[in-house]
């Protein structure tokens, strides 16, 4: 009896700990897709100090076309407006965590104009927020054309 | 910490040309998001049925301009590729530029993330 007891005692302690780690993966979550928001607010509004805070010093930028942006060149390109961001869509956004580490990938049409051009894109994009100093920020975004 | 990614990162090379999935299995992650240069996606199961069934068989890579990047227990690879496959039976002939992401977890690098996008 005093066994059996023990046994239940265990897989119910086994059982609050589970719950408690999948309540913390999709606490994680939720707070990665509100960064995610936040960054289709700022592109949206040109909010280059929002982009500022969300995004890594050292974090790389690879446009659907394969060139490369760094933190400063990008959000220079925000603030002097020479990269406008007309309308954004998401569709099936997936997070997956990995420690310290959250891998984000979804669906995604934009329309964006430069002095010169209009951009409509097609494409499926991957971000990556690491947690530095107990705050996750965004160290890469790269973006692939759906062909 | 960048000369453990390089390593890992010639690797992984070594093990698409070799076909070498129980590598391939032990580098990725069980969540591993895989983009193709066309945007087309593959899980850890699904891509590494690929390369047991050669049903994916790269001939070549070439590699330039490698950058790795550490924050934290998050590690970055980029770099431009240069790369011949036959998939489902057709050639590809890609130049792309490929985003490798490795996390630590349990005291180990696995690679959690691979997007390539196409050279325009």
């Amino acid at each position: 009896m005093k066994h059996l007891l023990t046994v239940t005692l265990l897989a119910l302690l086994a059982l609050t700990a589970s719950a408690q780690a999948n309540q913390k993966g999709s606490a994680v979550e939720q707070e990665i897709l509100k960064l995610e928001q936040q960054w289709v607010d700022a592109l949206l509004k040109g909010d280059a100090d929002a982009l500022e805070t969300l995004y890594a010093d050292g974090m790389i930028y690879t446009h659907t076309n394969a060139s490369t942006d760094g933190k400063a060149s990008y959000i220079k390109k925000i603030r002097d407006k020479a990269s406008v961001y007309d309308k954004l869509e998401r569709e099936d956004i997936k997070v997956t965590v990995f420690g310290d580490t959250a891998v984000v990938t979804t669906h995604w049409r934009v329309t964006s104009h430069s002095a010169t051009a209009v951009h409509n894109t097609n494409a499926r994009y991957v971000h990556v927020y690491s947690k530095i100093k107990n705050r996750w920020q965004m160290v890469v975004h790269q973006s692939t054309r759906i062909e | 910490m960048e000369k453990e990614i390089l390593e890992l990162e010639d690797k992984w090379v070594a093990a698409l040309l070799n076909c070498d999935a129980d590598f391939l299995a032990d580098l990725y992650a069980d969540g591993i998001v895989y983009t193709h240069t066309n945007a087309a996606m593959d899980t850890k199961a699904s891509y590494l049925a690929k390369i047991r069934s050669r049903d994916l068989v790269y001939h070549t890579l070439e590699r330039h301009d490698i950058d790795v990047r550490v924050f934290g227990a998050t590690a970055l690879a980029t770099c431009r590729w240069k790369q011949t496959s036959t998939s489902g039976g057709v050639a590809f002939e890609v130049d792309a530029r490929y985003l490798h992401v490795y996390a630590r977890v349990a005291e180990s690098w696995q690679m959690v993330a691979h997007q390539s996008t196409k050279m325009v």
